[in-house]
């Protein structure tokens, strides 16, 4: 079936302009590589590489080992180390065209740390089987020259990371001088087994003083067919999303009720409008719905705080006065949102905040 | 001794997680519930659906009842017969009949009878007298209900009150 010419005409519009591309009439020409202006296509599969969004709060500790949603610092971007002490913070100090920047303080016998994303089937398959090349930009302020090192594996099943193939093996990127920001990149080839599921590590070894740190920010992960592999120093310019589309681009994988850069479970005023609130007659069990406004990737580990912070509590307004802790009794996550009970007839109103997880970690 | 389990079974599909108290929907693209899955496949087993507190089973107990309404039986007048709500509108409404009654100020209408609602919105008609033998009953069964809760929730022995409700 052909093309609506006014299909093509829009593409031609939004990314060139009508002026350019190959010569005919304007609303049927083909569209060419020169149409296609840097950041116009959705080339970059990893998430959140303005590091805009952050769910967790904007600091933490980096935990040694464990899963789920502890492990995530800036929305995607999973932190480990090699010491319990070591931290993550925001930053607001960027480079190559972003605001914000994920940075890792270390710590007094620290050994490693790293930052990883895993990126599920779907964005795994648009670099299965391609070249690809990987960028970011490091801040580098542990007293020494440093040296990350980049690797890659793939989920063994559909988005099921509990067994994972090395793709790419540890391999040497750009040193960068202390104090200095520097632009790694790498080229090689992904396995087309990435429509599984496509994890990257990037590994800072060991930073062993709470007074030396590294940032990095401006991901980049794409296809970059016909470059060479190896040490790439000329990357793309990195496509660096919106900030609207950013955040609801991760709310697929990990969301709260709370405000971007405010912890799960941190204290809120009863009765304020921060999060969802929900009115009975104080003589039945609640019984409510929240709906999410993009789905989720998948049904997502559901946490309900009340106001004080009590995990899998709630508060209700009754007798002239907010309560706390009273349980919910059941809660059915969805992709699309989530119904919840009460265990208390009372409340005429509850109120709680609630963090929805449905990254791979 | 009693192990707890990191994972208890909910009355739904989810489980939960027993430390962190996250609920883990049935779903085998979610990383948690694929942990639980290798985790039950390695022989373990969650913990059963907790059993109510008694203050929970006293709040159950007390808003299947209040839910149901309250059957009358009417001796005198059988068109009265009906369930009416206990819910707080129809207790609240009732009371401000009764002194609108005592201060002389008669029905809604100023009739000498006038249409009360039962449970189903079905209306009956009720002069003053009738009107105060229902708030009576309604007052009656409704605080009995409140007695027999506070006294399962401190771990007593409730004496729920019984139906239908006898008016003249």
């Amino acid at each position: 079936m052909a093309a609506d010419p006014s299909t093509i005409q829009a593409i031609n519009t939004v990314c060139a302009g009508p002026s350019s591309g190959s010569t005919g009439p304007t609303s049927f020409r083909k569209l060419v590589a020169a149409d296609v202006p840097s950041g116009c296509g959705f080339v970059n599969v990893l998430r959140n590489s303005t590091f805009v969004s952050w769910p967790n709060g904007t600091s933490g500790s980096i935990y040694t080992s464990g899963s789920g949603s502890g492990l995530i610092a800036a929305n995607g971007w999973a932190v480990e180390g090699a010491s319990a002490d070591s931290t993550w913070q925001q930053e607001a100090l960027g480079h190559n065209g972003t605001y914000y920047s994920l940075r890792l303080t270390g710590a007094t016998g620290n050994t490693d740390e790293t930052v990883r994303q895993r990126i599920g089937g779907s964005d795994g398959a648009k670099i299965a089987g391609q070249r690809c090349t990987f960028q970011a930009a490091i801040y580098n302020s542990t007293g020494a020259s440093l040296t990350p090192q980049l690797s890659t594996y793939y989920a063994n099943s559909f988005e099921n990371f509990s067994a994972t193939t090395t793709d790419l093996s540890a391999t040497n990127l750009q040193s960068i001088a202390n104090g200095a920001w520097g632009i790694v990149a790498y080229t090689f080839d992904v396995s087309s087994s990435a429509s599984n599921g496509y994890g990257i590590l990037v590994d800072f070894g060991a930073i062993t003083s709470n007074s030396n740190y590294v940032q990095i920010t401006a991901t980049d992960l794409r296809v970059t067919t016909g470059v060479a592999t190896g040490l790439n120093s000329s990357p793309p310019v990195p496509e660096l999303p919106y900030l609207a589309y950013e955040l609801e681009r991760n709310a697929v994988y990990y969301r709260t009720s709370y405000a971007n850069g405010t912890a799960p479970g941190t204290s809120f005023t009863a009765g304020s409008a921060a999060q969802p609130e929900f009115f009975s007659d104080g003589s039945h069990y609640l019984v409510g719905y929240v709906p999410f406004n993009v789905p989720m990737r998948a049904s997502p580990t559901l946490t309900v705080y009340d106001e004080a912070g009590n995990s899998s509590k709630v508060s209700g307004y009754y007798s002239s006065a907010w309560h706390d802790s009273i349980a919910l009794t059941s809660s059915t996550p969805g992709a699309q949102g989530f119904a919840f009970q009460s265990s208390s007839t009372s409340p005429l109103y509850t109120q709680f905040g609630y963090s929805a997880y449905a990254d791979f970690w | 001794m009693i192990t707890m389990q990191p994972y208890q079974l909910t009355n739904g599909t989810a489980v939960k997680n027993a430390v962190t108290g996250a609920f883990i929907p049935n779903d085998p693209l979610n990383p948690d519930w694929q942990r639980y899955q290798a985790w039950v496949a390695a022989g373990n087993t969650a913990d059963a659906v907790p059993a109510l507190s008694a203050a929970d089973q006293a709040a159950a107990n007390f808003a299947t009842r209040k839910s149901a309404g309250l059957q009358i039986v009417s001796t005198g007048t059988p068109a009265l017969n009906a369930t009416y709500s206990l819910d707080d509108a129809t207790r609240t409404n009732l009371s401000g009949i009764a002194a609108a009654i005592a201060n002389g100020h008669g029905l809604p209408g100023s009739g000498s009878t006038f249409f009360f609602q039962d449970a189903s919105y079905a209306p009956h008609s009720f002069d003053q007298t009738s009107i105060l033998n229902l708030g009576v009953a309604i007052r009656d069964y409704y605080y009995a209900l409140t007695v027999a809760e506070a006294t399962e929730a401190a771990g007593g022995t409730p004496n729920w009150p019984t139906q239908p409700a006898t008016i003249p």
